[in-house]
């Protein structure tokens, strides 16, 4: 791994970035619905609606916006919601927070449960112990996260009262969205880590490595648990990103005022740049996470450079 | 002179665990490793040479359980125990130290994640032959200069894939006899190698027997390759030894017509490329239970008896024993 290959990489995230900001930037141009008459009501004079327009910079032509979007953008100004009146870069600043904690909350958990399963899986091959994870890790990855939420939610808040029903600051009120968001990491990375585990099992170093005077299990952690980590440690760093962007659901379940409830809130109020502002923002966390799972698998695997 | 045993195989039987029974894979097979000899194990592929070899330091594949026999072991630690009863435990601290092993597949064979001259120390660490870090990179880059290594001292942090086959096969040679132990095995240590190469890990081998009086089985198909290193020579068919003779003797005169047929298989210079000879058929599927000679259906000259009953082992030279009904006739 080289210096000049990671420089290169970060380059490649800006110009990611900036091909992100000018699609979305034109979809949300392209889409029916003007801003300014979703902001005011029915009964309002042309000339008012034009001169919020000029005020809001929409009459200028579309590579003029652009253009001072873009300029904004490099000094760190996003612009100002349209609805909540507020800068975007201070309203991401103030939810991005929430989806963090909840985020590493769901990835500790998920990881823990999914590694450790996937462990039990590929040393217990084919007894009971297997099959019972495995049937775990399958239920993980296909039910759908608002299912899991809402089973969370029936089971340990009405009829168990456990946990609260949705976010209200404690620590406790965290646990059941963390569940929700990380169920299907979870499962996905038992799976993994099985059948990644189960191969490096079956590799002739594992038999040199006995050769040489460690037991079985000294094999399984000092040789082939390395080896095993590589695709799942690419996985978790995709998938952490992932939970930092796209708890849509899950916020808006739990009502965490995060990243997702902000895209959402955008969304339903047309709100320009609050969404151009989101999707950047969370564009920006997936490129980070694609680099950082390059950065991490070239630490560990030797034969892999950064390019 | 006979020479003191430093391992002896006795009945050694080992089976596959199926669901709908055992299939037997080694049947009561006996093999003598003196000390200070070079012992070849030949055969066909799926003739039991690697699981005979593999019962030996215990690492058998999952389903394969011994059924029979032992193995003694008469060195220094755990003299006189059967290493097939011995403790797990007892067993992998045997393993590297006194019985150390050398496979086929040295891409395969080494961790791609680790510095190969750290594998190499790792050896010395377990059996705490070596106080520290740096006491065991000192001795490993001595190993490897004596195996002949170029610039031991960089090739120590290279990683597995960053050297050549036969590099790496020197690297497994060195961690092999790192902690002079006094049984090597190797497993087909050249199959996967140029034929330049193999000549010279071949005399690598030889050499780190001579210099350390260390005994070694070595398993190979390749007939050239025991002429070349070998004091005597066992041969396996489906799971058991049809033949064991000194090296001499099994290529001066061969007493088994497998042994004859794998003989006879080493194509001459000079014969013209169309006659190269074979052994008719293959390898039959091995099945639960057999009767008579496993050898009778690619046999070519066969008799009555050899379809129904097994046959024994007969001397037919000094030191040279065959099982074969043919060979048991002529004697009487």
């Amino acid at each position: 791994m080289t210096v000049s290959g990671i420089i290169k990489r970060i380059g490649g995230v800006f110009l990611v970035l900036l091909g992100v900001m000018l699609l979305i930037f034109i979809m949300l141009r392209i889409i029916p619905g003007d801003p300014v008459s979703v902001m005011l009501s029915e009964h309002v004079s042309q000339e008012t609606i034009d001169r919020i327009k000029i005020s809001m910079g929409l009459d200028r032509s579309l590579p003029a916006q652009f253009f001072s979007y873009l300029k904004g953008a490099v000094r760190g100004d996003l612009g100002e919601s349209y609805f909540l009146k507020e800068p975007v870069v201070d309203l991401i600043a103030e939810a991005f927070p929430y989806t963090l904690k909840l985020a590493v909350f769901a990835a500790l958990i998920a990881w823990a449960f999914g590694i450790i399963s996937g462990m039990i899986c590929a040393m217990f091959n084919n007894s009971f112990p297997d099959y019972l994870f495995r049937g775990l890790s399958l239920f993980g990855v296909s039910v759908p996260i608002f299912m899991v939420a809402l089973c969370l939610q029936y089971l340990l808040y009405f009829k168990l009262s456990v946990f609260p029903l949705s976010y209200d600051g404690s620590f406790g009120s965290m646990v059941l969205p963390a569940i929700a968001l990380g169920w299907n990491s979870a499962g996905s990375v038992a799976r993994l880590t099985r059948s990644s585990l189960m191969e490096q099992l079956g590799s002739p170093y594992i038999d040199t490595a006995m050769a040489k005077g460690l037991s079985y299990k000294g094999a399984v952690i000092k040789h082939a648990f390395r080896n095993a980590m590589l695709p799942i440690v690419t996985m978790m760093a995709l998938q952490f990103s992932g939970m930092l962007s796209g708890a849509v659901i899950t916020e808006s379940i739990f009502s965490i005022p995060g990243i997702g409830k902000l895209a959402l809130t955008a969304i339903q109020t047309r709100d320009m740049p609050l969404l151009q502002g989101t999707v950047l923002f969370t564009a920006f966390l997936i490129a980070i996470g694609n680099l950082l799972a390059d950065v991490l698998n070239a630490l560990l695997d030797p034969r892999i450079s950064v390019s | 002179m006979i020479k003191e045993p430093l391992l002896e195989i006795k009945d050694l039987s080992v089976s596959i665990k199926k669901a709908d029974g055992n299939i037997p894979i080694i049947k009561k097979v006996n093999i003598v490793i003196p000390r200070g000899t070079i012992v070849g194990l030949v055969g066909e592929s799926g003739s039991g040479k690697s699981m005979t070899a593999r019962t030996v330091n215990g690492i058998l594949p999952p389903k394969a359980v011994v059924t029979g026999g032992s193995v003694i072991w008469h060195g220094k630690d755990e003299k006189d125990k059967d290493l097939t009863s011995l403790k797990e435990r007892e067993l992998r601290k045997l393993c590297g130290r006194g019985v150390s092993m050398v496979f086929q597949e040295p891409m395969t064979s080494l961790n791609p994640l680790m510095r190969v001259g750290d594998q190499v120390s790792e050896v010395l660490l377990i059996h705490g032959l070596v106080k520290n870090r740096a006491e065991a990179r000192k001795k490993v880059v001595a190993m490897f200069d004596e195996v002949g290594i170029t610039e031991p001292d960089l090739r120590y942090n290279a990683y597995p894939h960053q050297l050549s086959g036969g590099m790496r096969q020197r690297v497994m040679i060195a961690m092999a006899v790192i902690c002079e132990p006094e049984l090597l095995i190797a497993d087909e240590p050249t199959t996967a190698l140029d034929v330049t190469i193999e000549a010279q890990i071949l005399k690598i081998i030889r050499n780190m027997c001579t210099a350390r009086n260390m005994s070694a089985l070595f398993i190979t198909h390749n007939m050239d390759a025991v002429a070349k290193l070998c004091d005597e020579v066992y041969v396996m068919y489906m799971g058991r030894v049809v033949e064991r003779a000194p090296v001499k003797e099994i290529f001066d005169s061969p007493a088994h017509p497998y042994t004859r047929g794998l003989l006879s298989s080493i194509p001459a210079i000079g014969n013209s490329p169309e006659y190269l000879n074979t052994i008719p058929g293959n390898i039959p599927e091995i099945k639960k239970e057999t009767k008579g000679c496993d050898f009778c259906l690619r046999c070519s000259d066969d008799i009555r008896k050899c379809f129904f009953e097994s046959p024994k082992e007969v001397m037919t030279g000094e030191g040279h024993y065959a099982s074969c009904h043919i060979l048991e006739d002529k004697l009487k």
